[in-house]
């Protein structure tokens, strides 16, 4: 389901997230199943569209990544979560590192725990 | 480095698709050291010949496709494919792709599809098959596999393969989009997987829509302009990704799909290399796969040629000189036989002979339907186009030269560009059609590319703006281009608003820069107005063809694409103005038959005048002093191309007093003479404030045209000819050269004009000084000097038109207001009527036409001239006897009304009654006359609002009046308002059935129901009657309705300017006809407005502080009062230089509550 919200991310040493904080729950990432690119809706944004403005791109890394909360306290749920990464250096793809990176956020989440109540 | 060839390409000629012009990509292609590139547009060709050209100039081997979307039986859309034609296949690969298009634009699909039943007959000959079909990710089978339906993916793949067999190929997609969709690496490893098991081969692509990664941006943009959606309420493109990638990212791109897949590691290459065997295969050879450049016109036996068109076109020529100059002295025909003989020796060296007896079998079709045909541009210096009347400016007569027209050095067609008559250009493309064979004719591509208002609406549309946001900057763009919106801002006054609100809205931030994106992108393709293609029997295996507006197959090539393709082009232009003339002349004809020159103040032994009264236009006299005097009034409205203000201060000026004049005067009204400061020289020596200055006595013969004044590229191509002793030929190819470098050519003039010796006395013929003062005029000849040839041809419309309007205005005026060939709107040309003593009948059900019709008209029944607005309601107006015809504006020598004993006045027409059908035109006009209302009411069933407004505007007067004398003749004759009461009684009920045999037909007698109790109009309710129904205010002026601020304020009517003294302020009030914003010297914008307020158009100078006072009037408004000082620019012209203008409507709204708050 879709979450949309803020988060913090640590990387690793290769650049790629190993763990984020999600509603005070520190998570960790098992594994990364796929990189994938989604894309700016600029019309919603306070952004100029000159060109060139957007860094060259209308593209957003997402990282979908299986973790695991870090301590079995609190609420916390294992799953397959949509990290993306917001302001991207220039023409990147999910194949080269990135050097700079500004604003996380929690696009999509899925677990068992949700889909029960989605489907309850 | 590796390699890479992008297979799937669409530019910008896939509207609202593609964002990058097929030169920029092939550009970056060549940039990168490709060996091929490829354009693959959606639904045609629209960009392919530009695609191969500029490969051509980069050294680079073109490959063309089309990206088309398929169909089932149902004319269902299934997905979309790639055909890629296969190269030095002799054009089998070609030819197959543009019928396999021709065929997805069948007129009975909406859309642009091809069955998929159909493409194995399309592709695949009996020679097998020359294209490639690319099944990408948008294909059915991508489809399905999407869906994750791989079985039912591979059963269609296998389908698909036993139809079309080794044609196809699976077209690998990686866009990098969320795992699942479309497009997806997993999407890409499926396809991928999927051609190995079916052991199709796979291509990788990036199915590319734009150059750079920053084009996503615009991509959005033009896909809301295509669903005509706002962004954000529909699917945009998942992210950014279909640029053109470099060679190393596509490798990438390859191993990683491999990965993905459960294929072995050597996947990739596979891919890699497939593509660029794929690459090789469709690699085009233009000259043997299109004959580039090569001639492709009708084969001879089409047009009954023969073997010989060398012959045929010298003895066609040769026939027709007695035919052509009649009283020509043995000298003169000798001189005529020369210059013959010189261009026919040209054009058999080009091989041209069969391309001239085309042009002129088309000619000869034309004038034999009957139809006003002429000649235009540089194809008017050429005898032989004379001699075979696809001409008729005598190249002798105007000293107009064949070598500008065709050299020595050409390789393609030259042009020929034919005027007719636009309301008769349909016919003439069918009958082309008719005579040539279908196969062989088509009409002309237009491409439309986005200008700033368009951009500006798109836009809008695109960031959800409301309608009325959207309006208010689209309104205020004038002429300028969308790419330097922003800068505009800071500069026009009209935009100022706009700036302000810019700051506070980032929508608005993001419409300018959007708009910036949009500018010249192709936004749809039409039909040009005036191209028809002629090509041999080949023609459809050349150029795919697509339905147009004229019911008749459209080439989707456009102008510029025809000269390398082969094909011939023939510009048959549809020209209001001649449609005018030959209404013109249809009317004199009928209205007075024999008595036509005397009606026209002619000789009635005029040899040019028929004895029917049809009048030979292109044979009257050029020198008729008449015409002159007229034009020298600057009363120019409805001549053609010198009407508008600028045109006529410019006339008043000059002063024209012979047809040189008029040459000269159309050839300096352009931005090159304006800037170059020609106009004032020629004006000076004209008028003989000046000798004029032949820069050398061996330049007289030819610089006396136009008083020294160097002004055409004849001069130049002689001045060229006699200081360097080069040919005619040889001139032109030099003058072309100084249009692009106007230094190349210094040096050599400087040596050989040095060098020029006169053979006898070994003397220098041009000292130092004379070359430099040559040169200096050369040099600021530059690049705006003007084909001669050109001026005389558009000079004879214009010296024509001038003609008809001296001498028979009534006719030319309803020729005017039915074609409506001008600038203006036909309010104004009523009011020229008026200014003419022509009197304007109202619309009359039982007389009123289709077109305006001119009526001899009984003294007694002359209409009332404008009665003061504020008078007590009149009775009609058209019952006061012996009204003495209005004066005209001020004097005009003509001697033609003056001499008339009948009037004759203007009826207006019932087609530009607002909302009339053709069919309700056509039933009021067959079922004529009528007896009385309910007998039009049953009769012409007009529907109840048109019933209503024809009422309104007095449509019904008549007839209900000879309705009232019959049934009570004592009342007085019912009111306009009775007559609206009768028709809202006999529209309230169900139309009586006018069957006969119904007892409710005899029982009720409606004609004793006219009502009288209600008022008559007054001037200002017939006014505003007319203004809502027709557009038009017949009656009297429309300002006539503001009359008491008017006078109130003291504003000068637009006849009475001449008589204010230089320099006066004064105020102008009336309603916009003409708004311009000319070329000047300066380069400053200076915007020219043009009032009319019934007596005349008053022209407004408005300068930079103006515009600044003006703002947002400047443009927008309709109705205008304007202060400024008179300002002479000639014997008979005068202007108003603006200091602001105010809305009338604002001030009227002003005054009208102070006055009630005063009585109050």
């Amino acid at each position: 389901m879709h979450i949309n919200e803020e988060i913090s991310v640590e990387l690793g040493h290769a650049g790629t997230p190993i763990g984020f904080i999600w509603r005070g729950i520190t998570y960790r990432v098992v594994t990364t199943t796929e990189t994938w690119l989604t894309r700016r809706a600029w019309w919603n944004e306070p952004a100029s569209v000159a060109r060139d403005a957007l860094h060259g791109s209308l593209d957003v890394p997402v990282w979908r990544v299986d973790a695991t909360p870090s301590s079995t306290i609190g609420a916390g749920m294992n799953g397959t979560f949509d990290l993306a990464c917001y302001d991207t250096p220039h023409e990147a793809t999910p194949d080269e590192n990135f050097t700079r990176r500004v604003g996380w956020l929690l696009m999509s989440a899925w677990t068992d725990v949700l889909d029960d109540r989605l489907l309850a | 480095m590796p390699r890479f060839t992008h297979l799937h390409v669409a530019s910008a000629y896939s509207a609202h698709y593609g964002t990058a012009r097929p030169e920029t990509l092939v550009g970056l292609v060549a940039a990168r050291g490709e060996s091929h590139a490829a354009l693959t547009d959606r639904d045609g060709l629209y960009g392919a010949v530009r695609h191969i050209r500029t490969c051509r100039e980069n050294g680079i081997t073109p490959i063309v496709g089309v990206d088309l979307a398929v169909c089932d039986a149902h004319n269902n859309e299934t997905g979309r494919i790639t055909i890629l034609a296969h190269g030095r296949t002799q054009g089998r690969g070609w030819a197959s792709l543009a019928r396999t298009i021709t065929a997805a634009h069948s007129k009975r699909r909406k859309t642009c599809a091809v069955p998929q039943s159909r493409l194995r007959g399309l592709l695949v000959g009996p020679d097998g098959v020359a294209v490639t079909v690319l099944l990408g990710p948008d294909s059915p089978i991508g489809r399905l596999v999407a869906t994750g339906a791989r079985e039912a993916a591979r059963d269609m793949l296998i389908t698909w393969k036993k139809e079309l067999g080794a044609a196809i190929c699976i077209e690998i997609v990686c866009h990098h989009t969320e795992p699942g969709h479309s497009r997806s690496v997993k999407h890409a490893a499926m396809m991928l997987e999927l051609a190995e098991e079916t052991d199709v081969p796979a291509v990788l692509t990036n199915a590319v829509r734009y150059l750079i990664p920053d084009d996503a941006l615009t991509g959005d943009v033009l896909d809301a302009a295509h669903t005509l959606q706002p962004l954000g309420s529909f699917n945009t493109q998942p992210n950014g990704q279909a640029w053109l990638k470099p060679a190393t990212h596509m490798h990438r791109i390859a191993t990683r799909i491999a990965r993905s897949s459960s294929l072995d590691g050597g996947a990739a290459h596979r891919l890699l290399a497939h593509t660029e065997r794929v690459a090789a295969l469709c690699g085009l050879d233009p000259e043997t796969d299109i004959g580039w450049r090569q001639a492709k016109i009708p084969e001879n036996d089409v047009i009954g040629l023969g073997s010989d068109p060398d012959r045929v076109l010298w003895q066609t020529a040769e026939a027709a000189i007695g035919e052509r100059y009649p009283y020509a002295s043995a000298q003169h025909l000798t001189r005529v036989r020369e210059r013959m003989r010189e261009e026919l020796v040209t054009i058999y060296g080009f091989g041209f002979s069969s391309y001239f007896l085309t042009v002129a079998d088309v000619s000869v079709l034309i004038r034999s339907m009957g139809i006003r045909n002429q000649a235009r541009g540089s194809g008017a210096g050429s005898l032989v186009n004379y001699l075979l009347r696809i001409s008729n400016v005598d190249p002798l007569e105007h000293d107009l030269l064949f070598e500008r027209f065709l050299g020595n050095k050409r390789e393609t067609l030259p042009d020929i560009d034919i005027d007719v008559e636009s309301a008769r250009r349909h016919d003439i493309y069918r009958a082309i059609f008719d005579r040539y064979g279908s196969t062989r004719v088509s009409l002309m591509a237009m491409q439309n590319t986005y200008r700033a208002r368009g951009a500006v609406r798109d836009a809008g549309l695109a960031l959800n703006l409301d309608d009325e946001q959207i309006d208010f900057v689209a309104k205020n763009i004038w002429r300028f281009n969308a790419r330097s919106f922003r800068s505009a801002l800071e500069t026009k006054p009209e935009l100022r608003e706009f700036a302000e609100m810019i700051g506070h809205d980032v929508k608005l931030d993001q419409l300018v820069d959007i708009t910036q994106r949009l500018d010249r992108l192709p936004r749809h393709v039409s039909m040009h107005p005036c191209g028809v293609i002629l090509g041999n029997n080949d023609l459809y295996n050349i150029s795919p063809m697509q339905p147009s507006g004229a019911g008749l197959p459209m080439s989707q090539f456009d102008k510029d694409d025809i000269d390398d393709v082969g094909l011939l082009k023939l510009d048959v232009l549809g020209v209001r103005m001649q449609s005018t003339l030959a209404y013109t002349l249809s009317e004199i004809k009928r209205i007075h038959g024999r008595d036509a020159a005397q009606a026209g103040g002619l000789n009635p032994d005029a040899p040019y005048i028929k004895p029917d009264g049809f009048i030979e236009l292109d044979l009257i006299p050029h020198d008729d002093e008449a015409t002159f005097e007229n034009i020298r009034t600057a009363h120019t409205i409805g001549m053609f191309q010198i009407e508008s203000p600028g045109q006529r201060e410019l006339v008043g000026k000059m002063q024209p007093d012979e047809y040189n004049d008029l040459i000269a005067d159309i050839s300096l009204f352009r931005p090159g003479p304006m800037k170059g400061n020609m106009v004032a020289p020629f004006l000076d020596a004209k008028h003989g404030f000046t000798p004029p200055d032949y820069l050398h006595p061996r330049f007289r013969y030819f610089l006396q045209d136009s008083y020294g004044v160097v002004i055409y590229h004849e001069h130049v191509l002689r001045i060229l000819h006699e200081c360097m002793g080069v040919s005619l030929a040889e001139a032109d190819e030099l003058r072309r050269a100084m249009e692009k470098n106007t230094a190349s050519i210094e040096s050599s003039f400087r040596a050989r004009t040095a060098a020029n010796r006169d053979p006898n006395t070994g003397a220098r013929r041009y000292s130092d000084r004379d070359i430099e003062r040559i040169w200096t005029v050369l040099r600021g000849f530059g690049s705006f000097g003007f084909c001669k040839a050109h001026g005389a041809a558009f000079a004879l419309p214009t010296y024509q038109s001038a003609w008809l309007k001296t001498h028979y205005p009534a006719e030319f005026l309803a020729g005017l207001l039915t074609h409506d060939p001008g600038m203006y709107p036909k309010r104004l040309l009523l009011a020229e009527a008026r200014r003419l003593g022509v009197p304007i009948l109202g619309v009359d059900v039982n007389l009123s036409d289709e077109t305006y019709r001119v009526e001899p008209i009984q003294v007694e029944s002359l209409p009332v001239e404008s009665p003061p607005v504020e008078s007590p309601p009149v009775e009609s107006p058209a019952v006061e006897p012996e009204a003495p015809p209005p004066s005209p504006g001020d004097a005009l020598v003509v001697p033609a009304p003056s001499s008339r004993t009948t009037r004759l006045g203007i009826r207006m027409s019932v087609r530009d009654i607002h909302g009339i059908s053709n069919a309700e035109t056509s039933r009021i006009l067959a079922e004529r006359p009528y007896r009385d209302l309910l007998d039009f009411y049953e009769r012409a069933r007009p529907s109840r609002p048109l019933f209503q407004r024809l009422a309104l505007i007095g449509g019904l007067d008549q007839l209900a009046r000879d309705e009232a004398l019959r049934t009570a003749p004592q009342s007085a004759p019912p009111a306009r308002g009775d007559i609206i009461a009768r028709v809202r009684q006999l529209t309230a009920h169900a139309r009586p059935r006018h069957s006969g045999d119904t007892q409710l037909d005899f029982t009720v007698d409606y004609g004793h129901l006219i009502p009288r109790t209600h008022d008559e109009f007054t001037t200002a309710q017939q006014i505003d009657a007319e203004m809502s129904v027709l557009g038009i205010d017949a009656t009297a002026h429309v300002i006539e309705t503001y009359r008491p601020l008017l006078d109130e304020l003291g504003v000068v009517s637009a006849n009475e300017l001449l008589s204010q003294r230089n320099r006066t302020e004064v105020l102008v009030a009336g309603v916009r006809v003409a708004t311009q914003t000319p070329p000047m010297r300066s380069g400053k914008r200076v915007v020219f407005i043009s009032l009319d307020d019934g007596t005349g158009c008053a022209d407004a100078t408005f300068f930079e502080e103006a515009q600044n006072a003006t703002g947002p009037l400047l443009f927008g408004t309709k109705y205008l009062v304007i202060r400024g000082r008179t300002r002479r620019t000639g014997e008979r012209g005068i202007s108003i230089e603006a200091d602001r203008a105010w809305d009338l409507r604002e001030l009227w709204a002003q005054y009208r509550q102070f006055r009630t708050s005063v009585e109050a």
